[in-house]
């Protein structure tokens, strides 16, 4: 199993800081979300910045990028600032 | 065409005259701190004191102030920086620049010093100097509370009455912040500046900019960036994502990564401590975040004094960040170098190399050596001397996290290694601004550039410096820059496979990017409200010839004369440099590229701006740039 860690309003709306995830890669917790939260859930996930174990999965083969035990997924609200 | 008028104060003297602002300079230099560069190149002597009366002070404006174009209220200072002995200039929001122009003043020119302490005050062109000593001594709202309310107010605190060297200057609740903005006015014994007025900007093309502003105030509203991450959480939603790629500064950069950075990140600020968001006259994007302090309400910090006064020195306690935040605006400190150099002395105090009595992870005595330092009691006044004169005393040098004598915002730059750049050749020392703000694009935005590659980083980083430079110069906030990243990639998500070839495009389009100023102004022929939609506004409100390749020649121009200013005052490419920590030290002890590769990419980055090998403007930039 992997961690799953929700920030911003997914958090709010997962209820839950942290939730325990068998999905195997980004793209099938994604569709984890789709079918546990709906479709608004899906796409703020989707639209995270999305770090698998400290890495940013955008460089690590973006949504096709693999979980395995023990790994923390990070879900990110964009954001800007300066 | 409207052409600016300055004051001229000689405070020695006692004499104010109109210094009224030719067309050529009003071409090359538009306002702001390109215009404010040039004022300072040639009415400051070389070599001289910034907190000496032969120093001079520039407060001013530019020409998008006053327009009602978006987020157009901004006002600059630029003075000799305290810190690092080169080019010093702060930017501002709130109200004061606004008014200024109403009263009928682009900008404000101070030289020579004061015995006594002075209000300016500026009301419908009628320029009154009066007796400030019954404010002097009053922190910075109290001092805004006295004058009144109706004016725009730039008063200093404490901090800068006693010549902190990284005092700020306030204005309502917004700070002039960085490089000893509010202690060259103290050094000119000036307390506050205020202005009132009732006239309005004259627009060249009212019909057409009134069209375009609107245009614009709605692509704004609609951009993911502009429209709702910055109304949703600030700039301090960027905590989370900073720490997620260890690019957070955590115990005096020491390391990238806090484990409790959650409890003050923005999105923790925005569901427990927000009693509202606000923002600055005509602006769409409302970034500022109200919080209560103390049962009032006053403004909350920004990712800067969160991630300092946070991970950095190892507290997690979002609501003494927000204390520390109100105490350092109302005293007038500036909270990154004042972060910062706490940071510093925490280390030092650690090593056993001095004892300031402040140390990581404690936290009951920061507000009491806060005011210590902004009042230099006894041991405190050397923490106001910031942390490079520190390790000059105590030693440190290689953790002394400084550009130039100036520290260093809260991106970790071996996490963003074109940031390390940014901050190394920022013309006003360690500024994530003056740097080009590669963080955006490397670590916290929703491209994936590679954030350990030098490659790219160089050209990059001279294109967003010229942009920056080019948008402050007119009056405009920066934020509005950032919807220059297409919309549709925050749609895509910065995890697809659209955005990963984006990240990899920008790598890849470095020789490109890197021409870009050799073709400026004449090959970047067009505005885009997509890329930079500050010139099209500029061209309609000024009737100048405005195209996105002047726009960015206007910013390249400042920017050199900046460099050119900084090497007459006897900078010079050894002060182009980062503490031994972040460039030798690797990070992430198995990931041999978490250094910031100095070594690679300064080259680059000096050939891209038309630098010598000892980054000096050559004769070639200097005549295209007018700089001869």
């Amino acid at each position: 199993m992997a961690t799953v860690v929700y920030f911003g309003a997914l958090r709010e709306i997962a209820g839950a800081k942290e939730q325990e995830t068998d999905a195997d890669t980004v793209r099938a917790l994604l569709k984890q979300i789709k079918r546990q939260y709906g479709g608004d859930a899906y796409r703020l996930a989707k639209r995270s910045h999305i770090i698998v174990d400290g890495k940013n999965a955008a460089l690590t083969g973006g949504f096709s990028t693999a979980l395995h035990i023990g790994s923390t997924v990070q879900l990110l609200p964009v954001c800007g600032g300066g | 065409m409207k052409l600016p008028m300055y004051a001229l104060f000689d405070l020695s003297a006692g004499t104010i005259a109109d210094y009224p602002i030719d067309e050529d300079l009003f071409r090359q230099y538009l306002g702001g701190k390109s215009l404010a560069a040039r004022l300072l190149y040639d009415l400051s002597p070389p070599g001289a004191d910034p907190l000496g009366p032969e120093a001079v002070v520039i407060i001013n404006t530019g020409p998008m102030n006053n327009t009602g174009a978006p987020s157009s209220s901004r006002f600059n200072m630029t003075f000799k920086n305290v810190l690092t002995g080169g080019i010093g200039f702060s930017n501002c929001g709130g109200t004061f620049g606004f008014m200024l122009k109403r009263a009928g003043y682009d900008g404000l020119i101070f030289k020579g010093q004061s015995h006594t302490p002075l209000c300016i005050e500026i009301t419908d062109g009628e320029i009154t100097v009066r007796d400030a000593a019954s404010l002097w001594g009053l922190d910075a709202e109290q001092t805004q509370q006295r004058l009144p309310q109706a004016y725009g107010k730039l008063v200093i605190g404490p901090a800068g009455e006693n010549l902190v060297r990284y005092a700020c200057a306030v204005s309502g609740e917004r700070v002039a912040g960085r490089g000893g903005a509010g202690a060259v006015l103290g050094a000119k014994r000036i307390k506050a500046v205020i202005a009132f007025g009732t006239k309005k900007a004259e627009v060249h093309n009212k019909e057409k900019f009134d069209k375009y502003v609107a245009k614009w105030t709605k692509f704004l509203k609609g951009h993911p960036m502009t429209g709702e991450s910055l109304p949703a959480y600030g700039s301090g939603g960027l905590v989370n994502k900073a720490n997620a790629s260890h690019a957070l500064p955590t115990r005096n950069f020491q390391k990238g990564y806090f484990a409790s950075a959650d409890e003050f990140s923005g999105e923790t600020l925005a569901y427990t401590k927000l009693t509202r968001n606000s923002g600055c006259i005509s602006c769409p994007i409302r970034c500022e975040r109200r919080v209560r302090v103390g049962g009032r309400e006053v403004k909350g910090p920004e990712y800067e004094t969160l991630g300092l006064f946070g991970a950095n020195i190892e507290n997690s306690s979002l609501a003494l960040i927000n204390e520390i935040n109100y105490t350092a605006d109302i005293l007038g400190l500036d909270t990154i170098s004042l972060a910062g150099t706490l940071a510093f002395a925490m280390e030092l105090n650690e090593r056993g190399l001095a004892d300031f009595g402040v140390s990581f992870g404690r936290t009951d005595n920061l507000i009491d050596v806060i005011y210590r330092i902004a009042r230099r009691e006894g041991m405190y006044a050397e923490l106001g001397e910031g942390s490079k004169r520190l390790s000059e005393k105590y030693g440190g040098a290689a953790f002394a996290i400084h550009a130039k004598g100036m520290e260093l915002a809260a991106y970790e730059p071996r996490r963003s290694v074109g940031m390390g750049l940014g901050y190394a050749v920022s013309n006003r020392g360690g500024c994530h601004l003056g740097g080009g703000y590669m963080a955006l694009l490397e670590s916290v935005g929703v491209i994936a550039m590679d954030a350990q590659t030098p490659k790219g980083k160089p050209e990059w980083t001279v294109l967003m410096q010229n942009a920056m430079d080019a948008a402050s110069s007119a009056g405009f906030c920066l934020f509005t820059l950032q919807t220059f990243v297409p919309a549709f990639l925050y749609k895509t998500g910065p995890s697809s496979k659209i955005n990963a070839i984006a990240g990899k495009l920008l790598v890849g389009l470095r020789w490109f990017i890197g021409k870009l100023s050799a073709i400026s102004p004449g090959g970047l022929f067009f505005n885009s409200k997509y890329l930079f939609p500050h010139s099209e506004a500029i061209k309609h409100a000024t009737g100048l010839r405005m195209t996105t390749g002047r726009f960015l020649e206007i910013g390249e121009r400042g920017f050199n004369l900046e460099r050119l200013y900084n090497l007459r005052e006897g900078l010079s490419a050894e002060d182009d440099a980062l503490p031994e920590r972040l460039t030798r030290t690797r990070q992430d002890a198995y990931s041999p590229d978490t250094v910031v590769d100095m070594e690679t990419m300064l080259p680059v980055y000096y050939k891209v701006r038309g630098w010598d090998r000892k980054g000096v403007p050559t004769h070639k930039k200097r005549r295209k740039l007018g700089l001869l």
